[in-house]
């Protein structure tokens, strides 16, 4: 018999259980991002959290805020917000404007 | 050696370690995310000679030349059911830089000795240890304390 078996899960695998644990801690697996380690008193689950948010933080943030799957029927959506008055939206480069549509695209589809 | 080489040094270890008692059911598992395959994650109970029982987290962040580059672990050596340690080897259940120092307790909680980086405190080393234990030979932790002998 192995004495070891690696495992590796995936992203999706790893949002799960940090999603339990915010319902667990938080009452809401959806705030997920807001958990800290101050939340969570129990060791294992402390263990756990920690190599989480070591290891793949800035991925799961990236996956949940930034998908790379943005369907063209988003975009789409940039599109029929189109135009927008610049000077509308003071102080923002984002959501201003033709040049920024093309370029929140952009942004999007390389994502 | 990076995370899935150490992971597989690991089983070699346990392969040959003769001390374990009983030989696990199930293989020991080892997490090493799909997404970041510099990170390593253990965390087991190995049981060993004489209702000893050793609990094991050991994580890791490995650079991509496969050095240890953070650890956060804790190795905990004892009677099954006593309070207190034979030994154990641990950097507080943080994640530090692998040059921080880590400490070993030995048998009353509050007693330990300091090791000036946790480069080298590894699995090997501890299984080192527990040989040492039932050789009932002197640890580095028996001599004057500090010990700068990383493997």
């Amino acid at each position: 018999m192995d004495m070891v078996e690696i495992v590796s899960p995936t992203l999706e695998e790893y949002l799960a259980r940090v999603r339990q644990l915010s319902a667990k801690y938080r009452n809401d697996p959806d705030s997920w991002f807001q958990l800290t380690i101050a939340d969570i008193p129990e060791l294992d689950d402390r263990d756990e959290f920690s190599f989480i948010r070591m290891a793949l933080w800035d991925r799961l943030l990236e996956n949940e805020f930034f998908p790379k799957d943005v369907s063209r029927a988003q975009l789409n959506l940039f599109k029929e917000c189109d135009p927008v008055e610049p000077g509308l939206n003071p102080g923002s480069t984002f959501w201003s404007g033709p040049w920024e549509l093309a370029n929140t695209q952009n942004s999007l589809l390389a994502c | 050696m990076g995370a899935r080489k150490y992971a597989e040094f690991v089983a070699r270890l346990l392969n040959s370690c003769e001390y374990l008692d009983p030989r696990p059911a199930s293989p020991s598992k080892i997490e090493i995310p799909i997404d970041n395959p510099l990170a390593f994650k253990w965390i087991d109970k190995l049981g060993f000679r004489d209702g000893k029982i050793l609990t094991i987290k050991d994580m890791a962040m490995f650079d991509s030349g496969g050095k240890v580059v953070d650890r956060n672990f804790n190795y905990d050596f004892r009677e099954v059911d006593s309070p207190v340690p034979l030994f154990r080897i641990d950097n507080h259940g943080e994640w530090q830089s692998v040059f921080e120092p880590c400490h070993v307790h030995v048998g009353r909680e509050d007693v330990k000795v300091e090791f000036s980086s946790s480069e080298g405190k590894n699995f090997q080393y501890v299984l080192h240890c527990i040989k040492r234990f039932y050789l009932n030979e002197q640890q580095d932790w028996d001599e004057e304390g500090e010990d700068d002998t990383n493997a």
